[in-house]
């Protein structure tokens, strides 16, 4: 939960070095070298994994998503935190503050 | 595990596309081997099933005495080898009826085909009979692989031409140089026609074969008779549960390696195809008598299979055990049946489907 309250609007988030991902089936595959775990995304987070290639402000993710997603904004923000948090504990992104 | 023939360096095949950036990111890293079967463990249901099994070999190739390589490859590989390879093989009454009817059919200057090569067995018999060359089509690249190995290892690599191949896409004038004058072949399911046998012959004596060839069997049937044999998939009465909803996914064909328990009547003749005819016909009306009264269930199939030299090969029961199984074709209503009393069935060939279908009760 701490990891989920460390991002903040401003917080840039990227794909963190030491994983590789490849789309298969419509959906994106993320392999983390070392220890050989395999994650498969669905579309939605496809999606977001695609976004973050590039270091992106957390408002400016959450912008983007209000635009392409037909959903209230807070749930939105409360989604992609959730994510978030889990592709923080499995070390698949980095966060910059 | 088999050691010698893997003990080599594997050819690296093509990654494929999807996944090829994993195995980019792992194939420098000295746990590569066991890393590459964790990922095609992994993957093999999302990526192509033979682009699977190949890298699901060439995890074991580099890593020939590593078990778990050889676990976490086992699916992939079962997928494209199933285990009946070795059950066939392993089949010497089998191998010994073929090696007899192809020395007595194959001689010097034949051009012989095989379709559903295997390991090769059968091409490089027709080879030690004489013949001038062998083409063995083998559509599967892991046993097209393993058949080429096998031909060089036994030196008839200037007679026999494996070609990776459905016999359907193999030409004259492309991969074969002209008609060829014998086929060999074991094409031969449970049910005598589940391998598409009957589509791959007419295609073959259609484009590939002489006019007149010798064929290898030269004649394959069916053999039938009723059993009262409990249909396995009634269960209704399993601690007084109803369970019979499950009764619309059975399997209206049982593989046995065992014979009935409880036969009827006396074997018939369902069918009998002669492999050196034009064409072969593929509905028969066929009247299996009882010689006990009971309750029928179904009808206990085998296979025959005759070659040049008048061997036979059959399964009936009695004889000894086969890498061919009983096939028990279940009566979708059991009748009563008495030495007055036959059954009639319509047998009918449906591309590689065998049907067996009791006329209705003559009142």
């Amino acid at each position: 939960m701490s990891d989920n309250c460390a991002i903040s609007a401003s917080t840039r988030i990227t794909q963190a070095p030491g994983q590789v991902s490849t789309e298969l089936d419509n959906e994106i595959v993320i392999m983390s070298v070392e220890e050989g775990a395999y994650f498969s995304m669905n579309p939605v987070a496809s999606d977001i994994w695609s976004r973050i290639a590039e270091p992106m402000a957390f408002s400016a993710l959450l912008a983007a998503l209000a635009e392409e997603y037909d959903a209230v904004p807070d749930m939105i923000e409360a989604d992609v935190r959730a994510l978030l948090a889990s592709l923080l504990k499995d070390n698949l992104i980095a966060l910059e503050n | 595990m088999p050691g010698a023939p893997m003990d080599r360096p594997a050819n690296q095949p093509t990654w494929p596309k999807t996944i090829a950036p994993f195995i980019q990111a792992i194939e420098h890293r000295p746990d590569f081997p066991r890393r590459l079967a964790e990922l095609v463990g992994k993957m093999s249901s999302r990526i192509d099933a033979q682009e699977a099994a190949q890298l699901a070999a060439h995890a074991r190739g580099l890593s020939p005495h590593d078990p778990v390589v050889w676990a976490l490859t086992d699916e992939a590989i079962r997928a494209q080898v199933p285990l009946w390879h070795w059950v066939i093989l392993n089949d010497k009454a089998r191998n010994a009826t073929y090696a007899a009817g192809i020395a007595a059919a194959i001689h010097p200057g034949m051009t012989v085909l095989e379709i559903g090569g295997g390991s090769g067995i059968l091409s490089m018999l027709a080879a030690r009979a004489g013949a001038d060359h062998v083409y063995c089509v083998e559509c599967q690249p892991l046993l097209a692989e393993a058949a080429r190995r096998n031909i060089v290892a036994n030196g008839f690599s200037d007679r026999i031409t494996v070609i990776e191949a459905k016999s359907t896409d193999v030409a004259v004038g492309a991969q074969l140089p002209r008609r060829c004058d014998a086929l060999v072949q074991e094409l031969i399911s449970n049910t005598v026609v589940g391998e598409t046998l009957l589509p791959v012959l007419a295609d073959a004596r259609a484009r590939l074969l002489v006019d007149d060839p010798v064929m290898v069997p030269d004649r394959v049937w069916a053999m039938g008779q009723l059993i009262g044999d409990r249909e396995p998939w009634h269960i209704g009465d399993s601690l007084g549960l109803d369970l019979s909803a499950l009764d619309l996914f059975a399997d209206p064909i049982s593989a046995r390696n065992k014979p009935a328990e409880m036969p009827l009547g006396p074997p018939v003749e369902l069918f009998s195809l002669d492999m050196t005819a034009r064409s072969l016909p593929t509905a028969w009306t066929v009247r299996l008598d009882a010689s006990q009264a009971g309750t029928c269930t179904g009808v206990q199939q085998w296979i025959g299979i005759g070659f040049p030299g008048g061997g036979v090969y059959e399964n009936a029961p009695g004889t000894a055990p086969s890498s061919w199984a009983f096939r028990h074709h279940w009566l979708l209503e059991p009748r009563a049946v008495d030495p007055e009393t036959p059954v009639t069935v319509d047998v009918t060939v449906h591309g590689p489907l065998l049907a067996i279908t009791p006329q209705p009760k003559t009142a």
